[in-house]
């Protein structure tokens, strides 16, 4: 089946006929008018052709039942009107009906006339037309309509965001239709070569129903196929991370605690981080480049190069863009200075993202300083520190006391750029 | 001397664990599965558990509701090489007073038994922020209990510093109150963490694929 699927008719392009009316729409040279289902009483063409003519919607919906009664073409035709007018979409906020320019009386005359001249042609291809065909033909149409409309496409990912009730009704609706066609038909014409045609209509419940359900079912396997292949995946990664964490993991943190080799512990403790990044950062939702993974790299770099262990804790995220670099490049100093001179056996570094600005707060425990009294070198650091923040609009603050460690308080207030950990997350 | 219980999956981590703090606290009893951690806490009914977070059987938390199940008060400490924010919140929301990593030094370790046994909470920085974080936005929607649902400023402040590698005595010494009144806002944070169901939490669980 396919081979019919591929042959269906191609939703119509989102962007330019669910948002409205382009002027480039090949349909506008005609002047079909947009049809609503809200407005009207079954898909909405009677609504969307009243307007269009200027008369009210009761006797293009009169028209139209008569039709019907007459051998079925009034719902042949409802059908094709809808199958035309639905090109055009569903803006009728901005549609202009064409101008008017002849009295109402007349307009309501003219469409009468019309819908008469109809009914008259009807009995004249009688003849030819049997409504134990139109009748079939058009529930049948309907139910391939209504089968293959795509339901609702987002106009941005062109996906496929029709709720699955409204797929149910859609289903419903059509196999109705298609089983009224059949009964139509048998009902109809039963009097005639009845074997044959029992048979051939059996075939064609069979196939209808095929046609019917194969854009779906082909829709729900593929969808079915790659949830399966992503959670065999990520089940995957789950054993192994479960599996290293267990064993390597908890290898190196005995390793750090229990060696008294400095490059050992070091070593333990970098390849720890590198693998804890690898092993959480797909589960943890970390922004891959955000503020957070900028500044533990920036801190596992520090980390490295100066051999001292960097406890970085990071509250809220934000993307990583060029107004968070001063606050970076000045945490960065703060550390590499507490690495440096303070002489302290670790480092605390935390920051958090609140609201219109970044903290970050870079701690030790070391031999700390009298502010009033520093050489020349830790001077231009500090003042390298504050001037950078201060650059940027933020502020450096810096405690210490000899002893008692040294603490730098880093504050940058963000203009703009939504928090990361902000993403609107659908509530029930 | 504080009773302790060791769970872990690790025979060289206990070993280690123990040699550690051997001579201060008084380790009863070890297990290395789910099953066998709920028998031997039953029976013996420590002050302390020690507790992985991964277990063969079952995780953490498993323990910790099979020893309620069975009606036996103790205290736990989640002890972890895991530093993934939803194993930690998870084991704390079962009932652990407390987070450490086992890079912890021992001294601190013990420290941290000792402050479990009293009934205080322990929270290491990186379990501070884990809180914060769930606890982020601060949103005023007032559905449920509202005062479970909101850290107050002050405990926001403990948690803070604590996030910024602080001890109870410096928290206590830069905010000018007791280390006491630090114990109660760090044991009331811990109970609103276990106890709120606010949607804030809801949220967080939910962006980093907890439920």
């Amino acid at each position: 089946m396919e081979g019919v699927t591929s042959t269906a008719p191609a939703p119509p392009p989102a962007a330019s006929s669910r948002s409205g009316a382009s002027s480039a729409h090949p349909l506008d040279v005609w002047q079909v008018p947009p049809v609503h289902p809200d407005e009207g009483l079954v898909l909405g063409v009677a609504a969307g052709l009243s307007r269009e003519v200027g008369i009210d919607a009761v006797y293009v919906r009169v028209s139209f039942v008569v039709l019907a009664v007459a051998g079925g073409w009034g719902v042949g035709l409802y059908v094709l009107a809808w199958l035309i007018m639905r090109q055009r979409g569903v803006a009728i906020e901005s549609y202009v009906p064409r101008a008017k320019a002849i009295s109402a009386r007349n307009r309501h005359i003219g469409f009468n006339a019309v819908a008469l001249g109809l009914l008259l042609l009807t009995t004249v291809f009688d003849g030819a037309f049997q409504p134990a065909l139109v009748w079939p033909v058009a529930l049948v149409g309907a139910a391939f309509a209504i089968a293959f409309d795509r339901g609702q496409l987002d106009p941005r990912t062109l996906t496929d965001v029709t709720d699955s009730r409204n797929v149910q009704v859609r289903l419903a609706a059509g196999l109705a239709l298609l089983l009224a066609g059949v009964v139509a038909a048998v009902a109809l014409n039963f009097s005639l070569w009845q074997a044959l045609r029992s048979v051939i209509i059996a075939g064609l419940v069979v196939a209808g129903a095929a046609v019917l359900l194969a854009p779906l079912l082909s829709r729900l396997g593929n969808e079915l196929l790659s949830e399966r292949r992503l959670r065999i995946r990520s089940e995957e990664r789950a054993e192994m991370a479960a599996h290293l964490h267990d064993s390597v993991l908890q290898t190196l943190a005995l390793i750090q605690k229990r060696s008294d080799d400095v490059g050992v512990v070091n070593l333990a403790r970098r390849q720890e981080r590198e693998l804890r990044t690898w092993l959480f950062e797909d589960k943890s939702g970390r922004e891959s480049l955000g503020f957070r993974m900028t500044l533990e790299a920036a801190m596992a770099e520090v980390e490295d190069l100066h051999e001292v262990p960097i406890e970085v804790i990071v509250v809220g995220d934000r993307p990583a863009d060029a107004e968070i670099e001063a606050i970076l490049g000045a945490s960065r100093e703060a550390a590499t200075n507490a690495a440096r001179h303070s002489g302290s056996p670790r480092i605390d570094v935390f920051a958090e993202i609140r609201g219109d600005q970044i903290e970050v707060f870079v701690r030790d425990q070391g031999t700390g300083f009298d502010p009033d009294e520093i050489d020349q070198d830790r001077a231009g650091i500090r003042d390298s520190i504050r001037g950078r923040m201060e650059r940027h609009g933020g502020t450096a603050v810096i405690f210490s006391r000899p002893g008692a460690g040294t603490e730098v308080e880093l504050t940058l207030p963000l203009t703009v750029g939504p928090e990361v950990a902000d993403v609107p997350v659908e509530r029930f | 001397m504080i009773r302790v219980v060791l769970v872990d999956d690790h025979s060289l981590v206990r070993a280690g664990v123990k040699s550690e703090i051997g001579d201060a606290v008084q380790v009863v009893g070890e297990a290395d599965d789910v099953d066998g951690a709920i028998d031997v806490i039953t029976a013996l009914k420590p002050d302390v558990v020690l507790l992985d977070v991964h277990l063969p059987g079952g995780d953490g938390p498993a323990v910790i509701e099979g020893v309620k199940a069975a009606d036996v008060e103790t205290c736990f400490l989640a002890l972890s090489v895991s530093d993934a924010a939803e194993d930690v919140i998870a084991v704390i929301r079962a009932g652990a007073r407390g987070y450490v990593t086992k890079a912890i030094a021992s001294d601190d370790l013990i420290d941290a038994i000792t402050r479990i046994a009293a009934g205080d909470a322990v929270f290491s920085p990186r379990l501070a922020g884990f809180v914060l974080d769930a606890f982020a936005g601060q949103m005023t929607v007032a559905e449920v209990d509202p005062e479970l649902d909101l850290l107050t400023n002050r405990e926001q402040e403990v948690l803070r510093l604590l996030a910024r590698g602080y001890t109870y005595k410096d928290v206590a010494a830069r905010l000018t109150i007791s280390v006491k009144t630090v114990e109660t806002h760090a044991s009331s944070v811990l109970r609103k963490l276990q106890l709120s169901n606010r949607n804030e939490l809801t949220r967080w669980a939910a962006h980093r694929r907890l439920i």
